[in-house]
């Protein structure tokens, strides 16, 4: 990716991400209804209306408005904790030999041949619903790429001669680990972070969908479930099921646009070289 | 062969995880285990039944000893017995297979056969128009969640135009039944294969353009050989090792949107089976369909290694073993 096309897709990234960031800090400045707010139901797009009415007679552009908090929320807080899970198994699976790096690494591979939905089914419907469960499943079956991609990273920066010297000096593990391994880990932490927002908010879109969202906060992809389920579909109301997946769409677009950037710097910065777009 | 052993130990060790999460799961979860694997309601059940079921369920036991009826039963090919449905888990996923596969199967074939065409294509034209389209489509497309993919596919083609049916695996008086069935799966294979394939194609044109570089293809360049062979036969060798393994680790992909497509199309297929399971609270139900889709993402992991070992000398003789 060329320089131009790179700072192109983070301005991009970044304005998309305002949209959504004003909509989840300032959803009463922004919303023209209420969430609750009662007009007549499947009503058309109008000025009044933006995006009409869902069967209920809520707002939808309003509802959309709410939603994008609780969805960003969920996509961050997985984000946030998958990114935690996959870097400390990452480098331990890349630094540590013998049978300790060996289970470290098996844990990898383990997590990488479960089937990532019908899993998040079974454990979401145990816990129950709630943001925060959905949260912590995910991020719990979301961490593999991020892992794979510190243990190679890590299992490279092994073999730099600053890591040899620090051995020779008897430097221990630990402090091999966290005080020097980490920092030159951030780059490609930040961007698989950045990614696996995108990542966690397709799943949680897609648990939403299949009926496993949490009632209370509505996200994007529980908007899509409600317009599925109540007819909106079948009447074909655009306006109700094609918003809500636009914006995640756009939303998922954007932190990959962002990512796209974050890499093309890391890798300018290392090297020089034209390096790998997305992976 | 290390490398080989080490894998199949994972996927081995896959299989008892999941066995162990739909185990502990509904016994160590806060609530009272009977009503969590019958998945009846507290209050709809009467005091005999209850103790029935809790004489039957055996959850009086110590954990070990249920632990190893449950492996038993599963070995024997018993995946539990669902009260909502009031069936054998198995039977009910048995009939319904061969629809889900019926659907993922193609989608898989397809999704991968036209990723690597076209990875092949835009990689190896690294850079150009065809190239930036290409990918800054799988981009836009990777974003989209599988979902809207489906909808969106119904509205235009099903709704919209009327040229295909919307949903299910056959008409009631179908005139032909081979193309009428036909006519059925064209709708769902396209929503899957199309949400399948940038994921796909991202790496292996990453993959490509990166050995565009490689000093084998301009030497081949350099010996005059044309650039579709070098494209076919000098790349994607290079790349078919990435190429088979990702097809293998796609088919848990692949089977988690079909769970979605299935209900979309109104298909009675195992992720449709699962789905319905959610709404009715019927856990044995779903932990079986989690069960066989594990079964199904291990069993081809193992089936593309074998291949992987076949075609790749690198693996076969366990060269560069060091990742």
């Amino acid at each position: 990716m060329r320089r131009n096309s790179a700072r192109l897709s983070l301005a991009a990234g970044m304005l998309l991400l305002l949209i959504f960031a004003a909509f989840s800090l300032f959803p009463d400045a922004i919303a023209p209804f209420d969430v609750k707010e009662i007009s007549r139901a499947w009503l058309k797009p109008s000025a009044e209306h933006l995006l009409g009415t869902n069967d209920m007679g809520y707002d939808i552009f309003s509802e959309l408005v709410y939603a994008a908090r609780n969805t960003l929320v969920t996509g961050l807080t997985a984000a946030a904790i998958s990114l935690g899970i996959g870097t400390a198994i990452g480098m331990l699976a890349g630094y540590l030999k013998g049978a300790a790096g060996e289970i470290a690494g098996g844990i990898i591979n383990v997590f990488l041949l479960i089937p990532m939905l019908p899993a998040a089914i079974v454990v979401a419907s145990f816990l129950g619903a709630g943001a925060g469960k959905i949260a912590l499943v995910i991020a719990l079956l979301g961490w593999c790429p991020t892992a794979r991609a510190v243990r190679t990273r890590t299992a490279q920066l092994k073999q730099t001669p600053f890591v040899e010297q620090l051995v020779i000096l008897q430097i221990p593990k630990r402090y091999i680990l966290l005080k020097h391994l980490l920092p030159n880990l951030s780059d490609i932490a930040l961007a698989r972070g950045i990614l696996s927002v995108s990542a966690c908010m397709m799943t949680e879109s897609a648990l939403s969908f299949v009926g496993l969202g949490d009632p209370s906060s509505v996200t994007w992809g529980g908007m899509v479930n409600f317009a599925y389920r109540n007819g909106g579909f079948a009447r074909g109301a655009l306006n109700w099921f094609l918003a809500p997946g636009l914006c995640i769409t756009l939303c998922a677009l954007a932190f990959r646009l962002i990512c796209g950037y974050v890499e093309y710097r890391s890798s300018a910065v290392r090297s020089g070289d034209r390096k790998s777009y997305m992976e | 062969m290390i490398q080989s052993v080490r894998g199949l130990l994972s996927a081995l060790v896959c299989l008892l995880v999941i066995v162990s999460v739909n185990f502990f799961l509904p016994r160590l979860m806060p609530g009272d285990p009977v009503l969590m694997l019958t998945g009846l309601e507290d209050d709809l059940v009467s005091e005999a039944e209850y103790r029935m079921y809790r004489e039957k369920l055996g959850v009086d036991d110590p954990l070990y000893a249920q632990f190893g009826r449950y492996v038993s039963a599963l070995l024997r090919g018993n995946l539990g017995y669902s009260y909502h449905y009031k069936r054998g888990v198995g039977d009910m996923i048995a009939e319904r297979l061969s629809n889900t596969l019926s659907i993922t199967l193609p989608a898989v074939a397809l999704s991968s056969a036209l990723a690597m065409l076209l990875a092949l294509y835009a990689g190896s034209k690294r850079g150009s128009a065809a190239d930036s389209v290409l990918t800054g489509g799988a981009i836009i497309i990777n974003a989209v969640p599988g979902f809207l993919i489906g909808m969106l596919i119904i509205t235009l083609f099903a709704y919209k135009l009327g040229w295909l049916p919307f949903g299910g695996l056959a008409s009631a008086a179908p005139k032909n039944a081979l193309t009428d069935r036909l006519s059925h799966l064209v709708l769902p294979i396209t929503a899957l294969s199309l949400g399948a394939m940038p994921g796909k194609y991202l790496i292996l044109r990453n993959q490509t353009a990166a050995a565009i570089d490689e000093k084998y293809v301009i030497y081949a360049r350099a010996r005059g050989i044309s650039e579709r062979r070098i494209r076919f036969c000098h790349i994607f060798r290079n790349v078919s090792q990435t190429f088979v393994t990702m097809i293998g680790l796609n088919v848990g992909f692949v089977l988690s949107g079909s769970l979605i497509a299935e209900n979309l199309f109104s298909i009675r297929g195992m992720g449709q089976l699962m789905t319905a399971s959610i709404a009715a609270r019927d856990f044995p139900t779903m932990q079986g369909c989690l069960f066989v889709s594990a079964l199904a993402v291990i069993s081809a992991d193992i089936v593309t290694r074998l291949v992987c070992i076949a075609i790749d000398p690198k693996v076969r003789l366990g060269v560069y073993e060091t990742e």
